[in-house]
């Protein structure tokens, strides 16, 4: 097992390992000249000690949020929502109405005003009381701003109900949280529409390709709708792409998740499970699905980082998936390149590098025009 | 803190590792293989800290990032890597050393609010133990008396949590590090 870990992970674990003992209450002399031999033996150690030490120390600010409980108590997670809400309003003076805010902070505020007047339907058995009170002083205190906001809350909720719409340009990555908590990482040039209802959670991709970490929610099936199949999920972390021809590729990398068509008759198959590690590849009635290893299937998500990723792929292929990225478009105009093999992790927006290589590498020529590149054999 | 707490160790704290998360980002940007970054970044650190015990240098932050810059085209000179845009982006960091700016530390509000997400993240149980001994302030034995468990388990929860904890300060860090910590967690995003 451990030497699955890195290095850096080991030092570190190593480090904790030590810290924790130290804090025991239960150290000894023998302890303390091991751990003096250990911070000796490597630099890394004395590193990774003195950071965690740093963090322990730093992490003192969280008795702020333990002021009016009582010791022994531990609140439930998200109890200082509305504190913390309170005072981004006074102190940051974020504006009251979130409608036109970025998903990520709309969906932020939303998720506080859900704790606001929900409350603690997620929380756990423990004792609020002291919590509560509190949280009754500051909203009797923020009570004329926290109107405004819960309106604007409801104008939001009540939008996401008809569906949000989330996009990005050529080029473009986003991330989405959604109010059930799943979130949602669009690639380039992407399009979709969310609507949460009491019986569904339903995903339409109109374009592009997404990357989706599922909340648990077995009562409300999470759907992601591309053209006619539909893609089922209940907690998973899974990737969607809708390609021209209708394609539809599927990349499962947790959990599992079913992949079907969509009213029409003449099309038999049963919906297919996916597993992790699994990539599907769809056109019209045929599923290909193939398993990778885990880390094949996560490498076919590198553009959630900006990258993408080639391994032994045809030089068609991969001006493919950079034309998806950039608006000035890559052509091949012989059909001998076309096969070359490639390989390598490039930046999906530095099409410069990659042609360099290209030309370095192959016996490739490169016309620059302003709307596009032309590669011809040379 | 460690025993001969010696001045690099302070200037360490105060000076270096406030730039984590920017350091973490910069070599993610020009390494390619997302996975190797911790192991960079530790390397990074002790080159620093190594070169630190002879002479401070007088800015940090620059020190910093043009250690990682070297010590990154040391590696693509060692590996011949080829195939991935590194010159360019190594060039990049000419800017981005003018643009950082001056103040860097987060405020305290921030840093609170960074910490509570990190606490409320972690499995229950980790989480029930950093609370009782951080914030309550309880020792190992009267938090495993409240929450029944045997003092190693307390123990090692604790070393979880504290990884956890460091990685929401300095934002960096190996990955994977609230791994067994944070199960149940949602929220293993990547947003550099």
């Amino acid at each position: 097992m451990d030497s699955e870990l890195t290095k850096s992970e080991r030092t570190e674990a190593a480090a904790a390992g030590w810290f924790a003992r130290r804090a025991s209450g239960r150290w000894t002399e023998l302890d303390e000249a091991a751990f003096e031999a250990w911070l000796q033996a490597e630099t890394a150690n004395r590193i990774a000690y003195i950071r965690l030490e740093a963090a322990w120390n730093e992490a003192a600010r969280l008795k702020a949020l333990g002021a009016g409980v009582a010791v022994g108590v531990i609140p439930p997670r998200g109890s200082w929502g509305d504190t913390r809400f309170f005072r981004g309003l006074v102190a940051e003076g974020r504006p009251a109405l979130g409608v036109s805010a970025s998903p990520e902070e709309s969906d932020d505020q939303q998720q506080r005003e859900v704790r606001a007047s929900g409350a603690s339907a997620s929380a756990q058995s423990q004792p609020v009381t002291m919590v509560e009170r509190k949280r009754r002083r500051v909203f009797a205190m923020a009570a004329g701003l926290l109107l405004a906001v819960l309106a604007g809350g409801y104008l939001y909720l009540a939008g996401t109900l008809a569906g949000e719409r989330y996009t990005t340009p050529v080029g473009g990555l986003d991330n989405v949280r959604l109010l059930d908590g799943s979130r949602i990482t669009l690639n380039t040039d992407t399009s979709i529409r969310a609507v949460l209802t009491a019986k569904e959670r339903r995903i339409e991709l109109d374009r592009g390709e997404a990357f989706f970490d599922v909340a648990k929610d077995s009562s409300r099936p999470f759907v992601v709708y591309v053209g006619n199949k539909q893609v089922m999920a209940v907690g998973t972390k899974f990737a969607v792409r809708r390609e021209a021809d209708e394609e539809v590729e599927v990349v499962v990398t947790e959990g599992k998740v079913k992949l079907a068509a969509l009213g029409a008759p003449d099309i038999p198959s049963p919906p297919a499970m996916l597993l992790a590690g699994t990539v599907a590849k769809s056109a019209k009635a045929n599923v290909l699905v193939r398993q990778e290893r885990a880390e094949e299937a996560e490498q076919l998500l590198s553009w959630r980082n900006g990258y993408v990723v080639f391994r032994d792929t045809t030089l068609a292929d991969a001006v493919a998936e950079f034309n998806r990225y950039n608006s000035r478009k890559i052509v091949i105009q012989d059909e001998a390149i076309a096969n070359i093999r490639v390989g390598g992790n490039f930046r999906s927006n530095n099409t410069d590098a990659f042609l360099a290589l290209i030309q370095d590498g192959f016996p490739v020529s490169i016309e620059q025009g302003d709307a596009r590149v032309i590669l011809r054999a040379r | 803190m460690v025993k001969g707490m010696s001045a690099p160790d302070a200037w360490f704290v105060a000076e270096i590792l406030p730039h984590e998360a920017e350091l973490v980002r910069y070599l993610s940007r020009v390494w390619p293989n997302r996975a190797e970054v911790p192991d960079l970044l530790q390397e990074v650190y002790v080159r620093i800290y190594e070169s630190a015990t002879k002479t401070l240098p007088d800015v940090p932050r620059a020190f910093l990032f043009v250690t990682a810059r070297n010590l990154v085209a040391d590696r693509v000179r060692r590996e011949r890597i080829v195939s991935i845009d590194y010159t360019q982006d190594l060039d990049v960091l000419n800017v981005v050393l003018d643009e950082l700016s001056p103040e860097q530390r987060v405020s305290a509000r921030q840093e609170l609010r960074r910490l509570s997400e990190a606490l409320d993240e972690l499995s229950d149980n980790c989480r029930a133990v950093i609370w009782l001994r951080r914030v309550d302030g309880l020792s190992q034995r009267e938090a495993a008396e409240r929450l029944g468990m045997n003092e190693g388990t307390v123990e090692s929860h604790l070393s979880r949590g504290v990884r956890a904890l460091a990685k929401a300060v300095f934002g960096g860090g190996p990955a994977r590090s609230t791994q067994g910590c944070a199960e149940g967690s949602a929220r293993e995003f990547e947003n550099g």
